[in-house]
């Protein structure tokens, strides 16, 4: 390695562990990299931090993080839940499932998890006390299954990874994170059940007949089928996934809304809230905006709903919202701006040939590979927060894992389905903290019932590392993706075909 | 005087918080504008993406700044919370030290020449027609306000003894 690339990575790591803020630390490294290579430093750091973050796509960063706010005050998350409980309270446990889907659904909405742990566990974690489940259950079930709305779109931290990477789709990438999301839910649906079952934890009694849970689950699992029958070509319902709302869709959609509006007085409740997941997804699939410009809207649709029809936030409380967002974004933009400027220096350094040297080296076998990166960031997601993460560890194993033949979009989900795990293990966990926060309790005593928790995010993380299909078959229907360069990638070709 | 000071610092910071609410207001409506444009009148304004970019520019710099005062960078703890409580001291110190280097020389001076490159060349931005050089002064502002923001933490944290700058954290991870 030459001496560059050596002072970049020793000013790094020295000025983290002390405590420097990451991006000062970033963007100081490459500071002192840069006057290494015998160029006059501050401007070009300067220069880089200012046109890092000069982009249309980021944007959609502050509107997510603000719609998020405006939804997690608004008391929609409170909607959720009741519209969670109707199709799962009633099951074993049933309060631990009603809280992953809630989380799930709340993360269809929001772009962040620490959000979906404070308003969903805000609420749900007191409840489950009183109901006599275990404290450090329910803050583990929140944590944990609050990340997967990380995977599921939208999703600020994909946009991060799309810009990081260069040229990846932010809509490619939101479809790719659908099932990874699902399957990780499920997963830790299925610890908590195990677990509740046990432990003999009850189900709730919902004041409504039992055939209608039963009825709402057959009518999704009919939806479900419909929309796969006319993909083949056996029926024709008018369901053409390329653009989601068409013709017979449209009247399809009226039709199954009015319905269950009818028959269900929590997701008539829910509707306006759920009605903002086909806005967003549905908008940027149908090719009417780009990301940026759903994440806009959907600021605008979120704040008409919780100032003016649920009137739950005051006209009064909208500057306070705006300043946080404003620092917010700040601190996921000054990363930007400074990483920008050291993957630049990290390319002039070859740090990314090295590094993939020395795996290659280690092996030739991609499971092996694999298996090592994601040790590897492991190890860092414990003590570093998922957005530096990603700026720093996507230029350095991208071009590996390029070299193996992984499509970008699937390392792009398997990195932060692998970060999440990240989010919620101690030393440094953001979740974790304020889900301990929550649930008024310590990380110690929560660690313990944790773990089965990691396992089955590790399960998780396992399946979407080396089945490829599970992050690339959903972009792919959905024409995110050309089904042509997916062939292409010769990674895990035989579990492919 | 001193008095005098720190009502300049609560007056610059009020202002600053005011110009970000602002911003990020202005960046909701003008990108929705876009949009409305687009499809009600049927071409984008083309200034409106434009815009769109330079307001974040100018939320992310100042908006940097102000997270310098709140400390509300994402740094990692880990380590230093392991040390004894004199040695975490001068860690925070030092980190302070490192910080107010990184704003004068990088966004202080480096900004300052940065404006003053675009400026000498004459840089315009494509669809609103403004000097680039303009846009560019984000820089120098945020400078000026991370190093007023990072003296007044460095001065807070000498003043404070090693022992309750311990607790502080302790109470702190207790919430």
């Amino acid at each position: 390695m030459g001496t560059t690339a050596l002072i970049l990575i020793a000013v790094f790591v020295l000025l983290l562990v002390m405590n420097v803020p990451i991006a000062v630390s970033i963007a100081l490294a490459t500071f002192v990299a840069v006057l290494a290579e015998g160029v006059d430093p501050s401007i070009v750091v300067a220069a880089k931090m200012a046109n890092g973050v000069n982009s249309f796509a980021l944007l959609a960063i502050p509107f997510f993080i603000l719609s998020g706010h405006l939804m997690g005050k608004g008391g929609l998350a409170r909607r959720l839940i009741d519209f969670a409980a109707t199709l799962v309270g009633r099951l074993p446990g049933g309060l631990g499932y009603v809280n992953t889907l809630t989380c799930m659904l709340f993360g269809s909405i929001s772009g962040s998890a620490a959000a979906a742990v404070s308003s969903v566990g805000g609420f749900m974690i007191p409840e489950m006390n009183r109901k006599g489940y275990g404290r450090a259950f329910n803050v583990s079930v929140t944590t944990t299954a609050a990340t997967t709305g990380l995977l599921i779109p939208p999703s600020n931290i994909m946009i991060v990874y799309s810009v990081a990477a260069g040229s990846v789709s932010i809509a490619a990438m939101f479809m790719a994170g659908f099932l990874p999301g699902i399957i990780m839910g499920l997963f830790i649906m299925l610890v908590a059940g195990i677990i509740s079952i046990v432990r003999g934890y009850r189900g709730e009694s919902l004041d409504m007949p039992a055939w209608k849970p039963i009825a709402a689950t057959a009518v999704v699992a009919m939806i479900i089928g419909a929309i796969l029958l006319s993909k083949q070509g056996i029926v024709d319902l008018g369901f053409s996934v390329g653009a989601l709302a068409v013709g017979n869709g449209v009247v399809w959609f009226g039709l199954i809304s009015v319905v269950s509006c009818i028959c269900f007085r929590t997701f008539r409740r829910a509707y306006l809230t759920l009605l903002l997941i086909i806005i967003v997804i549905g908008g940027i699939l149908g090719g009417i905006f780009t990301a940026t410009e759903a994440a806009a809207i959907a600021v605008v649709y979120a704040f008409l709903l919780s100032v003016v029809v649920y009137r739950e936030i005051k006209l009064k409380e909208i500057p306070e919202l705006l300043l946080k967002t404003g620092i917010t974004t700040a601190v996921v933009m000054l990363l930007i701006g400074a990483s920008s400027g050291m993957s630049w220096i990290m390319t002039m350094a070859n740090i990314p040939q090295t590094v993939s040297a020395a795996l290659l080296g280690l092996s030739d076998n991609p499971v092996v590979i694999l298996l090592t990166i994601n040790v590897l960031l492991i190890f860092v997601g414990t003590f570093m927060d998922m957005t530096p993460a990603v700026l720093i560890f996507t230029p350095i194993f991208l071009p590996v894992v390029m070299s193996l033949g992984m499509h970008p979009v699937h390392f792009g989900i398997m990195l932060i389905a692998n970060l999440c795990i990240g989010l919620c293990t101690p030393p440094v966990g953001t979740c974790l903290f304020i889900g301990c926060g929550v649930g008024d309790t310590t990380i110690a005593k929560v660690t313990r019932t944790m773990l089965p928790f990691f396992a089955a995010m590790i399960a998780a993380l396992m399946v979407i590392t080396y089945v490829p299909r599970v992050s690339l078959w959903l972009p792919v229907q959905t024409r995110q993706l050309k089904a042509a360069d997916v062939e292409k990638c010769e990674f895990m070709r035989p579990l492919v075909k | 005087m001193l008095k005098r000071l720190l009502q300049l610092k609560k007056w610059m910071t009020k202002a600053l918080d005011a110009v970000l609410i602002v911003a990020v207001g202005l960046l909701v409506l003008d990108v929705v504008w876009g949009v409305f444009t687009r499809y009600a009148l049927g071409a984008q304004a083309k200034w409106t993406e434009e815009l769109a970019r330079f307001l974040l520019v100018w939320v992310a710099l100042l908006g940097g700044a102000v997270a310098f005062g709140t400390k509300g960078h994402l740094g990692v703890d880990f380590f230093v919370g392991k040390c004894h409580p004199d040695a975490r001291k001068l860690m925070a110190v030092v980190s302070h030290v490192v910080v107010l280097f990184f704003a004068g020389s990088v966004f202080l001076y480096g900004g300052c020449r940065v404006v003053a490159d675009a400026l000498a060349m004459e840089q315009m931005t494509p669809a609103l027609g403004w000097k680039m050089g303009h846009v560019y002064l984000a820089l120098p502002i945020a400078g000026v306000f991370m190093v007023l923001f990072t003296i007044e933490n460095l001065i807070e944290t000498i003043a404070t003894p090693a022992a309750s700058l311990h607790e502080a954290e302790d109470v702190l991870e207790a919430e």
